[in-house]
């Protein structure tokens, strides 16, 4: 770890100290927005993050993760991952942004959003997106196919293009259709970092994997910590072995989701270009969730399975955001097509050329 | 407490990759000369003293080690990477795997001078094979309470007793063992413990097979009966094996051995499937390629930090424990996916051959060099919770 992301680490550190608790999250699930935090995250530039990297477009990649592992930690209820990304976007197109959340499409991987020139305008066309947060975004930043090659847009969101719900950790989720919507600003790619449409999706799935990394390191240091608080037949339930067995598996599979995620996240940066490292990573840690919550709720017992308690803050996310930007399923596949078209003798030398 | 159980990122170098090169070059070449087979049949090392030989002669052996002893001073990151081209390419590196990977460095740190003088540069010659005498037939998990003792007596060591489930003892030149010394104490069992260097050659050691469940010879068990060594057969510092042992494990547990084992039978069904298959079959298979390079990478990682001279016992354990496990979902995989198909019978399928001796053999991954029980006792340590 560099001084630099110690640096970001302790700042964001403090602004999680000092303006998230469990009200926000509650006050968020009603429906609400917190403000303040939103603000000290914003002053403070960590919403600049993935934007302010100077050295070819994925250079803030390292600082925006640090954040994101931070703010996955603290189960954060605000969409800070696509505003980074949104930014990033509208940096390179020379876009306006407001200060408020933005949101960013297409939300699949393998997904393409179609658009269409009409003289000077850009109309959108293109299928339904699941978008998280979307209801908190009154603005989106849109990446799009047209017949003269890729464009990126921003467009203004109105409430009649969502169908809204809540996630399973009740939090905004939404379907949208841009389909015959203009768009405000947008320009031809490539322009300045970023390359093509994948790179909205992708980027906010590793993002996303990241937080889900923060959330289950700090599930593991919660159940490790409980366990050894825990008092049951007279000691602490840390000390029995089929409860250490559970925790270490836990652990293991928590320290190896994040060390896919470390090592796509540093060979992105060094390459300068996306690498299959980081479809495993974003696989990995999506696939895992569901182990990892089980274990940590087999561990924790009745009070884990409480709202008093923090726990659910963290699994329910985990829950949540394995879902959005590409599934599990989704990100392996894209693995499992590359080794399934390799010839004889050849599927080695792309493992290690991820 | 936090968990700090991190992975570093690892950038091979340009002379990882180069010697890369190199390698698979050479291993392109031994399978076209049939010398590795070009389908494989068997999960796996298989054994040739002619091809360890080869690989000394290449100066692929004893990589680390100085010059001084037939090394070649290279990084632990090197030879992370010979050693993943040969395991992934099915080279038959039994015969030197031991001595290369554990014997060897022991006797480098631990060894006087005349045992590095004698041993090392044969080791890097691919010359001199080892076998590890250290489970017996009360003694697996439980190491500390082993019973197999030397006693000293006028220039040398006395052995009585039996090693049990010693792989290669039959084809190995020597066996690096622990041997109980003195009585266990009963603040620390595992005080009076001691390493020595058998040859195996000596008068009094009977090697008899033990069969595996595949039918396989890999399997021995050793008597001594009362069996006379040298003096200068003991292994650094009397009585202080453990320590040795325990050093030595380290290096048995994050290498790719333990997530490579059954590799090539994934490399042939993804052959045998092609890219026709449905999302679902995609899917599966893009699993077994997440944990495939999750499992690359933490290794490459815990051979860094060998490399910076740290001891990573959590992460090396965190490998072999998450590592195991993913051989074993190999065949489970395959099995699923070949058993249905209407050529799975044929007497030729030679897929299904492979997927059998995996099968097989699937048991002893999570048990061979720390049991998966023993390395969740590790993590749990780590974590604080003992």
């Amino acid at each position: 770890m560099t001084d630099l992301s110690d640096m970001i680490e302790t700042t964001v550190e403090r602004i999680f100290a000092d303006h998230l608790d469990d009200s926000v999250r509650r006050k968020v699930e009603a429906g609400g927005w917190h403000e303040k935090l939103w603000q000290a995250l914003d002053e403070a530039g960590m919403l600049d993050a993935l934007a302010s990297g100077e050295d070819g477009r994925f250079s803030g990649l390292g600082d925006a993760c640090t954040v994101l592992r931070s703010a996955g930690g603290h189960a954060i209820p605000a969409p800070v991952a696509e505003t980074m990304v949104a930014r990033w976007i509208a940096g390179a197109c020379d876009f306006d942004l407001d200060g408020g959340a933005v949101a960013v499409l297409p939300t699949r991987p393998d997904t393409r959003l179609m658009a269409q020139r009409k003289g000077a305008t850009l109309v959108l066309g293109g299928n339904e997106q699941r978008v998280p947060w979307l209801s908190a975004t009154t603005s989106a930043v849109v990446l799009a196919e047209t017949d003269k090659g890729p464009v990126a847009a921003q467009v203004n969101i109105t409430e009649e293009m969502r169908k809204d719900r809540k996630s399973i950790a009740s939090e905004p989720l939404s379907l949208v259709c841009l389909d015959g919507v203009a768009a405000q600003q947008w320009v031809d790619l490539p322009k300045g970092d970023i390359a093509a449409c994948e790179d909205a999706p992708r980027m906010l799935a590793l993002l996303r994997s990241m937080m889900m990394v923060g959330a289950a390191e700090r599930i593991v240091s919660m159940s490790v910590a409980y366990s050894a608080d825990r008092q049951q037949f007279g000691r602490p339930i840390s000390k029995f072995q089929a409860v250490q067995q559970n925790l270490s598996v836990l652990a293991a599979e928590t320290a190896a989701s994040a060390a896919i995620t470390d090592a796509a996240v540093s060979e992105i940066m060094r390459r300068g270009e996306w690498t299959g490292l980081a479809d495993a990573a974003c696989a990995r840690i999506r696939l895992m969730s569901d182990e990892i919550a089980r274990i940590t709720h087999q561990v924790h017992g009745a009070i884990g399975f409480t709202q008093e308690y923090a726990l659910h803050d963290l699994t329910r996310r985990l829950f949540a955001w394995r879902d959005d930007y590409g599934s599990g399923n989704d990100w392996a596949q894209r693995l499992g097509t590359q080794a399934l078209n390799v010839e004889r003798h050849e599927l080695w030398p792309l493992v290690t050329s991820l | 407490m936090s968990w700090d159980v991190r992975f570093t990122p690892i950038v091979l170098s340009e002379r990882c990759e180069t010697l890369r090169g190199e390698v698979r070059d050479f291993l392109t070449q031994q399978r076209k000369a049939g010398i590795i087979p070009e389908v494989p049949t068997r999960v796996g090392m298989d054994y040739s003293a002619d091809f360890s030989r080869s690989l000394g002669e290449r100066g692929w052996l004893g990589w680390r080690w100085p010059k001084a002893y037939g090394g070649h001073e290279g990084t632990a990151l090197e030879r992370y990477v010979i050693t993943e081209e040969l395991l992934a390419a099915g080279a038959p590196v039994r015969a030197h795997w031991v001595a290369d990977r554990q014997s060897g460095p022991v006797l480098l740190t631990f060894g006087s001078e005349a045992q590095k003088q004698n041993y090392l540069p044969r080791v890097a010659a691919g010359e001199c094979f080892f076998c590890i005498g250290l489970s017996e037939p009360d003694s697996g998990s439980d190491l500390a309470s082993l019973r197999c003792r030397a006693e000293k007596i006028d220039g040398g060591f006395r052995i009585t007793g039996t090693k049990l489930w010693t792989s290669n003892a039959h084809r190995a030149h020597y066996m690096l063992a622990l041997f109980r010394t003195a009585p266990a104490t009963p603040e620390n069992r595992r005080s009076g413990l001691s390493q020595f260097i058998v040859d195996l050659s000596t008068p009094g050691i009977e090697v008899r097979p033990v069969l595996n469940l595949a039918g396989e010879h890999d399997f021995n068990e050793v008597h001594f009966d009362g069996v006379e060594i040298p003096d200068d057969s003991l292994v650094g510092t009397l009585n202080m094996g453990w320590r040795q042992a325990s050093a030595e494990l380290a290096y048995e547990r994050s290498g790719p051995e333990r997530w490579l084992s059954t590799y090539h039978l994934l490399a042939r069904l993804v052959e045998t499937l092609g890219p026709d298959v449905s999302e679902d079959i995609r899917a599966q298979i893009g699993e077994l390629l997440v944990d495939l390079v999750t499992l690359r990478q933490m290794s490459l990682s815990v051979a860094g930090m060998l490399e910076a001279g740290q001891e990573p016992t959590v992460q090396a354990a965190v490998v072999k424990e998450i590592g195991t496990r993913f051989e074993q979902r190999i065949p489970r995989v395959a099995h699923q996916l070949l058993s249905a198909r209407s050529d799975y019978d044929d007497q030729d399928n030679t897929v299904r051959d492979l997927l059998e001796h995996a099968i097989l053999w699937s048991p002893a991954f999570t048990i061979r060099g720390g049991t998966t029980e023993i390395l969740r006792g590790i993590i749990a340590r780590g974590l604080g919770l003992r």
